[in-house]
């Protein structure tokens, strides 16, 4: 094929969007409508993620170290404990510490632990920040496997749960998002074929005048990339001045759990390239596979 | 330019549309070929453009044996027919240049021959004023020539009409039949399918008769005889 061919068809292509401007309206607005619901779903449950994920970064747990352990003792469990790669924190709290933390706790009845400041009950410990809750049980068990280490304390139970939270919602924000995915391609689909199914006549033209098959194509290749690329660019501004607005929203009420998640809601401008390049990706993939596929149907004159 | 030979089709549907048909029509011939609807005038014509294929017997228009032919090389045989259609078949988001035009840019041709070419097509079928209409916006008449038009900017050495009077004007139907009879003239293997019989009294020249898939009458011109 020559260039100027080529060219032609290239042109026809950005042409055909705006000669079959209904329908190019139609095929956008529905392309839109899908991917909107596909990001707003996503974006809905990459900020849960973020929330639970920050009330996951609060969970410690505490070891407790041997009575017999000196200074130096000391300093190698430090050492241990930070090899562990499960933790990303660690924070060495002294008998004395912990003792003056206890006293503060009871306020004005201090007093009452004033004699123990000669005979300190209370152990050495590390505070350990803990990273992945759901397996907390193998890093308490590497934890507990440190020599000088004599116990630990950590809540299973509400790891369990965070945990929980944390899966059921990626499991479910892929659910919605693939469904939603499954959803909208057909609605796309059932679009570009009414689309196509219209310009048959067009086609059985090109083809009695000796066109070839990806002369026809091309043009319809093109039309359908155009129409995925503008479909994606608006599906990303609205989205994005959708989300400002809720942001906008959250950050006016007076409500404090608000407040807190607010504080942990993911910021757009982190997030815009993989939307706008998923968008993108989507768009057009699905406009020109999706006029490609359908215009094979007719080409057989 | 055309031989079939004992030529058979049945659809699907189990209609007999050809029935051991033979016809030849040689280079330079004016043929027209008549019958009531039915009779199996569609089909020839889907026969002649490589729509359809015989189920048995033997198809060659222009060189070509259509039965072998693979379906790669039916763009390449097309571009040397010319076809006009009843219903006029233009593309109706394209200017009349640019229908005429699409004929061209399939054969993948310079611009500038392009630029040339159609102008001077549109002159011959007097619509040089129309290139940059709609086709909508033309009569029935203007836009059967922009159908021929089409149909002649690749200069084929055979041109089929389909009923192209079917869907016009008696007086433009004789215009466009004398103007049919003009490119014969300068060479161009016609044929024509029509259902008038009064056109086919009005010009002289080979009638092939249908009747129910079979040629029940082939009349050579000035020797011919009513139905």
């Amino acid at each position: 094929m020559k260039t100027s061919s080529f060219k032609y068809l290239v042109s026809e292509g950005a042409r055909n969007v705006k000669a079959n401007r209904f329908m190019s309206l139609a095929s956008v607005g529905v392309l839109t409508a899908c991917l909107l619901l596909i990001g707003a779903a996503w974006l809905v449950a990459i900020n849960a993620n973020s929330i639970v994920g920050y009330v996951e970064d609060q969970n410690e747990a505490m070891a407790f170290v041997e009575d017999w352990a000196d200074a130096d003792d000391i300093q190698e469990i430090e050492e241990a404990l930070k090899q562990i790669d499960n933790i990303h924190e660690v924070i060495y709290i002294s008998k004395a510490q912990a003792l003056e933390q206890q006293m503060e706790l009871l306020e004005e009845n201090a007093f009452l632990f004033e004699e123990f400041e000669n005979d300190n009950p209370y152990p050495d410990s590390f505070r350990l920040k803990i990273d992945d809750l759901s397996i907390l049980g193998e890093t308490i068990a590497q934890v507990e496997a440190v020599k000088g280490i004599d116990g630990t304390s950590a809540s299973a139970d509400l790891a369990a749960t965070i945990t929980d939270i944390k899966n059921g919602i990626s499991f479910a924000g892929m659910a919605i998002v693939g469904l939603l995915s499954l959803v909208s391609l057909v609605i796309v689909a059932n679009t570009i074929k009414i689309t196509v199914f219209n310009r048959r006549k067009e086609v059985s033209i090109k083809k009695y005048v000796g066109a070839t098959d990806l002369f026809i194509r091309l043009p319809f290749l093109v039309e359908g990339l155009i129409l995925g690329l503008i479909s994606a660019l608006v599906s990303f501004l609205l989205l994005w001045g959708g989300y400002e607005l809720m942001m906008n929203w959250m950050s006016g009420t007076e409500s404090s759990w608000f407040m807190m998640a607010f504080e942990h809601l993911v910021l757009f401008k982190d997030v815009a390239p993989k939307v706008l390049g998923a968008f993108v990706a989507a768009g057009m993939g699905i406009g020109g596979l999706g006029s490609m596929m359908f215009v094979g149907k007719f080409l057989k004159v | 330019m055309i031989h079939f030979d004992h030529v058979s089709k049945t659809y699907p549907n189990g209609t007999r549309a050809l029935d051991d048909i033979s016809l030849q029509v040689e280079k330079g011939e004016f043929v027209f070929i008549v019958g009531h609807s039915g009779a199996g005038k569609s089909t020839l014509i889907k026969m002649l453009l490589r729509e359809e294929i015989p189920e048995s017997g033997n198809v060659e228009v222009n060189g070509y044996n259509l039965v072998k032919m693979k379906r790669r090389q039916v763009p390449l045989f097309r571009r040397g027919i010319g076809v006009v259609f009843q219903d006029f078949r233009l593309i109706p988001n394209m200017t009349v240049y640019d229908n005429v035009a699409f004929a061209l840019r399939v054969t993948d041709v310079s611009t500038k021959f392009i630029r040339r070419r159609v102008p001077y097509i549109l002159d011959l079928v007097d619509l040089a004023g129309k290139a940059k209409c709609m086709p909508q916006e033309l009569s029935g008449g203007e836009q059967q020539r922009v159908a021929l038009a089409r149909a002649l900017v690749n200069n084929p050495s055979l041109l089929i009409a389909d009923e192209p009077t079917g869907n016009i004007d008696p007086q433009l139907s004789y215009e466009i039949v004398d103007l049919l009879s003009e490119i014969n003239k300068c060479g161009t293997t016609v044929l024509m399918v029509t259902h008038e019989h009064d056109l086919v009294a009005e010009f002289n020249k080979r009638v092939v008769t249908l009747r129910d898939g079979q040629i029940v009458a082939d009349s050579a011109a000035r020797g011919r005889r009513a139905l």
